[in-house]
Formats: C-alpha cells, structure tokens, sequence
C-alpha cells in the first residue's frame, strides 16, 4: 500500500529523538507511527510522491528503490532535509531497528535515524547513505551497501568517510572491481583486512597519493585499477577472471 | 615541517592568475564567475581544465573547455548551497591520460563586496547540531571552521556580538587553532605554501604580535614548551587588539 511521503517538523523530529533516548536508556516502547500522519508533528511534502512499505533484501535494493521514489524531487533540495530523512526511518522503523533475537530494539547513535547535518556523519544516515550513494555510484555502490539495512558495513564507513573519495566515480568503481564479488554480493574474503598488501585500507592511503597526480574524477574504474601497485596483482587478477566469467557466461 | 613532493612534474597555478567571484544569484542560490590567464604555463592546447567546488561533503564539477578553448563559468549556480556558505575551489588543468599536468587548491574566492575575501573567512563559521555544547573548533576539514549549536535560537546574534561569548570563545579559537599548526603539525614557516590556511593563520599571528619571530620548529621537550610561549604570546597580542578584557568589564559594569 503506497504512503504519501511527508516530513516531521521540529515538534516531530524532538519527539522522534525522545523516543531514540527512552529506546537507548533501555526502554521498549513502541515507536511513534502517530507522528508519521499526525499534523502536528509533520507536514506532507509539495508534490504528490508515495512510498511503500517493503522488505529490503540489502541496502543497495533499498538505495535504488529510494532514488527512483524520489526521483521528482531534486538531489540538491532533499539531501538535507532533516525533517524528510527522519520521516523516512520512523516509516521503514521495522528495518532501521529491528527487534533482535532477544526481542529488543538496539537502537544506535541519532544520526542514523536523524539527519545529522555534520558532515562527518551526514553519510551515515541508514536511508540517505544508500540513497546518496546509489545517485552518486549506480550499480557500482554495491560494494557500499550489500547487507541488512540496519548495519553499514566497512567499505561503507571507510570510503564515505573520505568525501573525495566517496563522490568520485573512478575510484568507487576500482574498488568494486576490486574487491566486490558479484557471486555471494558481499566483499571478497579478506578485502578488508588490516595491515595487509593490498587490502581497502591500502587502496585508501595508494588512491589518495594518486589523487594529487592524476585527475581520478575523469577516470574509469579501470583505469584507476591500471595505476594501481603490484601489490594489488592478485585483486586485480581475480577481477579479470571474474569479469571473463561474467563474459562466457553472457555468451551463453 | 612540511615536505612535498612533485614526482610527476605538476605545475603549480599561481593565485594571481585565477579570478572566482561568488554570489548570490537572484533566486537567493550560490553561483560564480571564473576564469584563469593561462597565457605561459606553456600548457599543451588539448589539455582540459575543470573547475572544482567543495566543502566537506559537497563537490561540484565542472569542465571548462581545454587550454586552446577555455569554456570560463559565469553565474554557475552552486546548487544545495545558500547565499551565506563558505566553499573552497580548486582549478585542475588535466592530460588525454588524466594526469594532472597544473594544479591551484584551496583557492577562497572573492566575494561581492569584498576587498579582501581572505580576511573575511580566516575562520568561517557554520552551524550544526552540537547535542550540548555551544561551540565547537573542527579542524578536521580542509579549512578550519568555528561550529556553533544549531540548537540555540539566537546563537548568530550571540556569536556576533555578545562581549562575553567574544572575550571567552574567541581567544580559546585562537589557541587550538595555533595549537594545532605549531605543535601537531609543526608547521611554523607561513612561506611553505602561501596560501594554505595554516601560512595564512601564522601570518595572522605574527601581523598581531608586530614582530617577525617564527615560532621554533621541531618536536624536543624544550622546543614544545618554546612552542607555548609562542602561543601564549600570539593569543595575548590578540585579546590585546580586541581590547578583550576592557570590552568584558564594560559590559559587565553595564548589567551590574
């Protein structure tokens, strides 16, 4: 059943955090659906836009259903809209919070449910992440946003933490290359190891002292790859035979 | 101090030859002017420029045509950014192999009305959900900026002019911020790049403290504790020309 979108307002958004602290002090009530039509706590949004109550295998099924939701509003207005991203999680609330095995809500820090307009945390928001990355990425954000909706997982939290890195095309392509397994949908085993040859953390530190010689931006993924170091060799040796896999397998 | 490096032979683009203007457009939006004399950099023809807008998490991109034909922007909307945010530029002059053959970073542009638009965003001053505190330093950035609580209603007008909030912030700002280039990064010569925000916050301080000693370099016990002293004077020489402790105690007779 399709839901008018709308957006809390400030009565809304401090009732919601509420809720967030009652939920973090050990408290299990249930969350406040009310506000979501309450008029008010929210406002309905300009144009006529709906969305639907669905389960979200991952997050990059949920980044591109948001984008094509929201696809008449534009990036530059929604991205910062507190009141409209925290609408959004109380609605998919099921998902960003979910009851866990022993039957509670583990509820983490506001800024995953509450548009923080920081920019250190403003990526890690569990419904514009994915959005904002599926807008920037395409189909490259799947290294990003594989798992539950609830959880960010590490190449998340470690490219879009570097904000040159996260909205660049090439190097997010490189790293899905590199390091995306298109089999299981989740990373390689071992991609994001510490202190090994290779590894994220190396691709972090060798793309940011490429980033001061080449003009990454106008780069394809492959191409980044290519400037890569040897000691990247057995990624990029599994993503060629991965990449020939894919081929055969379209032949057929 | 720092070192850089330049294996590839790129080519720094003087400041002198960039021209960005910022303002505001009559819809209340962001947009700029650019353009850049590249008369004899000696710059192949097809190489093509792109002018980059950023701040934090935001970055736009936009190309300019090439060195032969240069497309220069004029009233380009900066789209998602207010009349009143403080974004940084950067000039990429780039090869067919996407190697950077000249680079300009962290250029501030001029702003409408603006003599000098350097002194005016020394330290720009954003607003955040800060949870309890009042204000926060970030220098995490690639600029640093004095955060204020967008929790509190009047917070712009306090900040602007409240004496007590001026007399015990500001001096504090000053501190971390020169903490932070002398001691953690040990930068301490305003002329390794001229216009990078640390050179220019050294030159800051020693145009305040009316003398051209630089502050010592290095990490030994004694060169950090020469470091403080070094600080401590800055500081002074600011609250000095702020008249800080006269403005407090005026203002504090005058609620009494």
């Amino acid at each position: 059943m399709s839901t008018p979108l709308r957006t809390l307002n400030e009565k809304g958004i401090a009732l919601y955090r509420d809720y967030l602290d009652a939920l973090r002090g050990g408290a299990q009530g249930r969350p406040p659906l009310e506000l979501l039509t309450d008029p008010w706590c929210s406002a309905k949004v300009p144009l006529e836009i709906t969305v639907e109550q669905r389960a979200f295998p991952n997050k990059f099924a949920l980044g591109r259903y948001l984008n094509d939701a929201l696809r008449l509003l534009p990036h530059a207005q929604v991205e910062r809209q507190v009141g409209l991203w925290s609408w959004l999680t109380l609605f998919y609330f099921e998902q960003v919070c979910p009851v866990n095995r022993y039957g509670r809500r583990a509820a983490g820090p506001h800024y995953r449910y509450i548009l923080d307009l920081d920019f250190r945390r403003f990526n890690r928001h569990l419904l514009l992440g994915p959005y904002y990355a599926c807008k920037l990425h395409g189909d490259s954000a799947a290294l990003l946003l594989y798992g539950p909706v609830h959880q960010t997982n590490q190449f998340f939290i470690e490219l879009t933490s570097r904000q040159a890195l996260f909205a660049n095309r090439g190097v997010i392509e490189a790293a899905t290359l590199l390091y995306h397994d298109p089999k299981t949908g989740r990373a390689k085993r071992g991609a994001g190891a510490k202190d090994k040859p290779g590894t994220l953390r190396r691709f972090i530190d060798v793309v940011q002292q490429l980033d001061l010689t080449h003009d990454l931006f106008s780069m394809r993924g492959s191409d980044v790859v290519a400037l890569l170091p040897a000691e990247f060799d057995p990624w990029k040796e599994q993503a060629k035979a991965q990449k020939s896999l894919l081929r055969r397998l379209f032949k057929k | 101090m720092i070192r850089r490096f330049n294996f590839t032979g790129r080519r720094k683009i003087p400041r002198s030859r960039l021209h960005i203007d910022l303002y505001a457009a009559p819809d209340g939006a962001l947009a700029f002017d650019a353009a850049l004399d590249l008369g004899d950099l000696s710059l192949p023809h097809d190489a093509k420029i792109f002018v980059e807008a950023y701040r934090r998490a935001y970055l736009r991109r936009f190309a300019c045509g090439t060195v032969a034909q240069p497309r220069w922007p004029r009233g380009q909307a900066l789209d998602g950014l207010d009349a009143l945010s403080f974004v940084l530029f950067r000039v990429k002059v780039v090869d067919g192999r996407g190697r950077i053959l000249a680079v300009a970073d962290r250029i501030l542009p001029r702003r409408s009305g603006e003599e000098d638009a350097g002194k005016r965003y020394l330290l720009p001053v954003e607003f955040a959900d800060l949870g309890n505190a009042i204000w926060r330093l970030d220098l995490d950035g690639e600029w640093p900026s004095l955060l204020l609580n967008s929790r509190i209603d009047p917070i712009r007008e306090i900040a602007r002019a409240d004496e007590s909030f001026r007399a015990l912030v500001y001096p504090e700002v000053v501190r971390q911020i020169l903490h932070h280039i002398v001691v953690v990064e040990d930068h301490t010569d305003p002329d390794t790049d001229p216009d990078d925000w640390m050179s220019l916050w050294l030159r800051f301080a020693l145009s305040l403290m009316g003398r051209k000693t630089l502050p010592p370099s290095g990490e030994d016990e004694q060169v950090v504790l020469d470091k403080g002293r070094w600080i401590d004077d800055a500081v002074d020489a600011f609250c000095a020309s702020q008249r800080v402790v006269e403005r407090f105690v005026r203002h504090h007779q005058a609620d009494d």
